[in-house]
């Protein structure tokens, strides 16, 4: 039997926060896509997380679905959810100041935890794994199938939002709104419509990133705060707005948490991981990979 | 008012070699001039000329790239816009920025900031010596809204009065910080023909009583009108600084408008 | 301050004077300890509508400066045996300490971003009075937190805290009000309505904005002391995130710009599970949804209804079309 040197165990936490790291980085992503439409940042980002896990846990447990059907029903929900969003709070108002938007967006997330607590209660709840419990051997450390089921979704929903990004009119429509909003309304894009889908697919996203981490970390009611101030801290040291920059981000903050609670303190992991986010605000806003200057123009 | 008194320096204003750029556009070039005290000075140019930026490259909006600004003989270069206006400088802006929601008498207070002192705790526990402050702060106030002829509406809200008096009332709060040197930012933009023989009367009242003023302003006729030296930027640069006679003569001057003829506005 | 203000004064110190005669009713006793804590909570939210409706700066963390002021009190006289009100002053100067170090850089933020570093800032607080358990007991929390008194004169009953509470509340707010109508006051407003021409008129903002989140974190800080002397029991779950953003909204609610908006938000909110006791389990549900169809509706708060109500009407009688 091998022993279980230090190397396994940093090998052990690197994985670790990869895989938490990428739930990150997929919730940054969300927060990128409804910014780069709107400039607005959607505090109910974590909310669309914790329900696209505790949707799948009823279709699964309560209603007895199969776990590939469940996903495409639950994912969908919560993209409603992001739909009736933008619809009723976000769309009717016009020349909101941003302290009304946080106010809002806010408003919103705590909405959606109430409405959370009273469907699901405060219990936490799990999901099977997607390929069950074995866990397989990686550099002397223990990888449980399902770390691999969350860095392949990751990898996919990147790889998924790259094309259609880079190769579908919607895609390209949605970019070319993020980058100059009136010359993409001038060439005939719907900007309103496009608004509308930024909540959709980060809505979506979100759900992904629920039904994916909720094998592993259970999900409950309140989950959504902390998890949408890890996913905003990914994406402001990516550089807000940048979506390579996020997905890097995300695994990097993920790492640097997962090292924390391993070889510093667990109890302290969280606020290490916002100590973090508050060094970049403070000293680099642009983020790594963003600029300075940027920040100083874009008119908040 | 404010008188320049001996020994002091007779250029209030004095720029030296001044440059500016935004990312790779030159607004400013190798500005040299200067300001006498007690003067009406012009700078005027077409569009884009760069009079707007140097206003704030010397309001301490924007950092220098290069050069100096010597104010009353203390260079001011790299100070921010709040130092500024406690060195003796004002100004107006190009869009008109409004306490909107306070009202006029209010709005002229606040030009008064740099000349009361209280601090929020003296206030908050209503020392002694706050409420004399606070009378007198309303008293200077209310002279300098009569000065502008706008003494009845001190308590209408500022943002309901029509552009006119909008531009009055903000050049009553700049003058009540009882400034030095004074920086209007296109007075007439937007007036008739009556208003801005009101606003130049306003502003030759504002010079009586010792103000120096530095305008940029594309109403020629008033330009003529008030000034006595007249500087043109063209792309960043000075082409002429002069009296304005010699100005409106200026071939260069006249080139860089492209035709448009400086007798009419 | 201006005569509606002194009336208004004068009316709330009256109204709290006999309030506790409710206490009386049966049925009602418990409502002076929901009032005591509604003048603690006024305390803070006081502070933020300033920095919110002045300064135009949002906070997601104040229930830390609350929690560092109960905490700071709770342990040094509970576990250290100091006097209170030295450990009071202990509190306030380790929040004002703290509202510089986190205000300066979050204040040259804009929005979104200091949104999210106050509520950062906020959860750290709280990570650490739940974990850093040699010191605050961690999520058991500790109690035996002596009253406080005044020359032998002890707080000791639940009428004496009410009055001590609202007390320095009423305090607080006559200072408030006298700051709201004095030059910095108006140099506050003038941030809010145009920070270009604030600046221009020699208004230093950045000063005046981390003045004004100091004064916040202070009074929280001083509310947190009197809440850990007045209860004698603390634990993390009172300065969490819920919290803080329950005084978003109550500041929200009331009405953001205004002093008494902040006084009425803090009622309701605090009331409100009184009230909506049926509402048990939603009342997570109830708070998004007041909180949203105000933001949305009616920005300026409650206390803007009778405003805005005069306004609809104007616009549909005959003449008032615009």
């Amino acid at each position: 039997m091998e022993k279980f040197t230090l190397f396994n165990q940093v090998v052990q936490y690197i994985l670790t926060g990869i895989t938490v790291g990428s739930i990150y980085a997929i919730v940054a992503v969300g927060f990128n896509i409804i910014y780069n439409a709107t400039e607005i940042i959607n505090f109910a980002q974590g909310e669309f997380v914790m329900l696209g896990g505790l949707v799948m846990v009823s279709l699964v447990h309560g209603a007895h679905v199969p776990m590939p059907l469940a996903f495409v029903i639950a994912v969908a929900a919560v993209t409603v959810v992001g739909l009736l969003m933008e619809r009723l709070a976000i769309f009717p108002l016009k020349d909101v100041s941003v302290i009304r938007l946080v106010i809002i967006t806010l408003a919103v997330s705590i909405l959606i935890k109430g409405l959370a607590m009273f469907v699901w209660g405060k219990d936490s709840f799990g999901l099977p794994a997607f390929s069950g419990n074995q866990p397989l051997f990686f550099l002397g450390a223990a990888v449980m199938p399902q770390t691999l089921w969350i860095i392949g979704v990751t990898v996919a929903v990147v790889v998924l939002l790259t094309l259609f990004f880079e190769r579908t009119m919607l895609g390209k429509a949605m970019i070319a709104c993020a980058d100059n909003r009136d010359a993409a309304s001038l060439v005939g894009i719907d900007v309103q419509r496009m608004v509308m889908l930024s909540f959709m697919l980060s809505a979506a996203l979100g759900a992904v990133a629920g039904i994916i981490i909720t094998p592993v970390s259970l999900m409950e009611y309140d989950r959504g705060a902390l998890l949408a101030l890890k996913g905003f801290g990914a994406a402001v040291l990516g550089g807000l707005g940048n979506f390579y920059g996020a997905i890097a981000a995300g695994i990097i903050l993920g790492i640097i948490e997962s090292l924390s609670a391993g070889l510093i303190s667990s109890a302290y992991k969280d606020a290490i991981a916002l100590g973090v986010l508050l060094v970049v605000l403070f000293v680099r806003p642009g983020g790594l990979l963003g600029s300075a200057e940027v920040i100083k123009l874009k008119k908040f | 008012m404010i008188q320049g008194q001996p020994g002091q320096p007779d250029n209030l204003l004095e720029v030296a070699s001044l440059s500016k750029a935004f990312g790779g556009l030159l607004a400013v070039f190798d500005l040299d001039f200067t300001v006498p005290r007690g003067i009406i000075k012009a700078i005027i140019g077409p569009n884009g000329a760069g009079k707007t930026t140097l206003f704030n490259l010397i309001a301490g909006i924007y950092p220098v790239d290069e050069g100096r600004i010597v104010f009353d003989g203390r260079s001011i270069t790299g100070l921010r816009p709040h130092q500024i206006a406690r060195r003796g400088i004002a100004r107006t802006f190009q869009t008109v920025e409004l306490f909107r929601e306070m009202t006029v008498l209010e709005n002229v207070m606040v030009g008064r900031h740099i000349r009361s002192r209280k601090g929020a705790v003296s206030l908050g526990l209503k020392l002694p010596g706050t409420r004399r402050e606070e009378a007198a702060i309303k008293e200077k106030a209310r002279y300098f809204l009569d000065f502008i002829g706008m003494g009845r509406k001190a308590d209408e809200e500022a943002g309901s009065l029509p552009l006119g008096e909008q531009k009055r009332l903000e050049f009553a709060r700049a003058l009540a910080a009882e400034p030095k040197l004074l920086l209007l930012d296109e007075p007439a933009a937007g007036l008739n023909e009556t208003e801005t023989e009101n606003a130049a009367r306003l502003i030759s009242k504002a010079r009586e009583s010792g103000v120096t003023i530095l305008l940029v302003e594309h109403d020629m006729n008033l330009v003529m009108q008030i000034s006595e030296q007249v500087m043109v930027l063209n792309y960043g640069r000075k082409i002429a600084d002069d009296r304005p006679e010699k100005v409106r003569n200026d071939p260069e001057v006249v080139n860089a408008y492209l035709g448009v003829d400086i007798g009419d506005a | 301050m201006g005569r509606r203000n002194l009336i208004g004064l004068s009316a709330l110190a009256l109204f709290l004077l006999l309030f506790p005669l409710i206490g009386k009713v049966p049925g009602f006793s418990h409502y002076v300890a929901i009032m005591t804590v509604v003048g603690l909570t006024a305390m803070i939210t006081m502070g933020l509508s300033l920095l919110m409706g002045y300064a135009g700066q949002i906070s997601l963390g104040h229930a830390a400066f609350y929690g560092l002021g109960a905490y700071a009190s709770g342990i040094l006289t509970a576990k250290y045996g100091m006097n209170p009100w030295p450990a009071l002053l202990t509190g306030v100067v380790l929040s004002a300490v703290l509202a510089v170090v986190i205000g300066s850089p979050s204040l040259k933020l804009r929005g979104h971003y200091l949104a999210m570093a106050t509520l950062a800032f906020g959860e750290i607080v709280y990570i650490i009075f739940n974990s850093w358990g040699s010191l605050t007991s961690g999520p058991d929390g500790f109690g035996d937190i002596p009253r406080l008194s005044v020359f032998g004169f002890a707080f000791d009953t639940a009428l004496r805290n009410y009055y001590l509470v609202w007390g320095v509340a009423l305090l607080m707010l006559v200072f408030l009000l006298n700051l709201i109508h004095s030059r910095v006051g108006r140099a506050l407003r003038s941030i809010h309505g145009s920070e270009a021409a604030a600046m221009a008129m020699g208004v230093n903002t950045a000063w005046y904005k981390i003045q004004v989140f100091i004064i916040s974190a202070v009074m929280a800080s001083i509310a947190g002391s009197l809440y850990a002397h007045y209860v004698r029991f603390i634990n993390p779950p009172v300065f969490s995130l819920t919290f803080s953003i329950k005084l978003l909204m109550m500041v929200v609610i009331g009405g953001m710009t205004n002093v008494w908006g902040a006084i009425l938000g803090a009622a309701l909110i605090t009331f409100l599970p009184e009230w909506l006791i049926f509402l048990q389990d939603f009342d997570i549900l109830a708070y998004g949804l007041i909180l949203l169809l105000i933001a949305m509706f009616l920005p300026k708060g409650l206390l803007s209804l009778p405003a805005v109500a005069r306004e609809q009407v104007r616009r549909r009688s005959p003449g008032g079309a615009r």
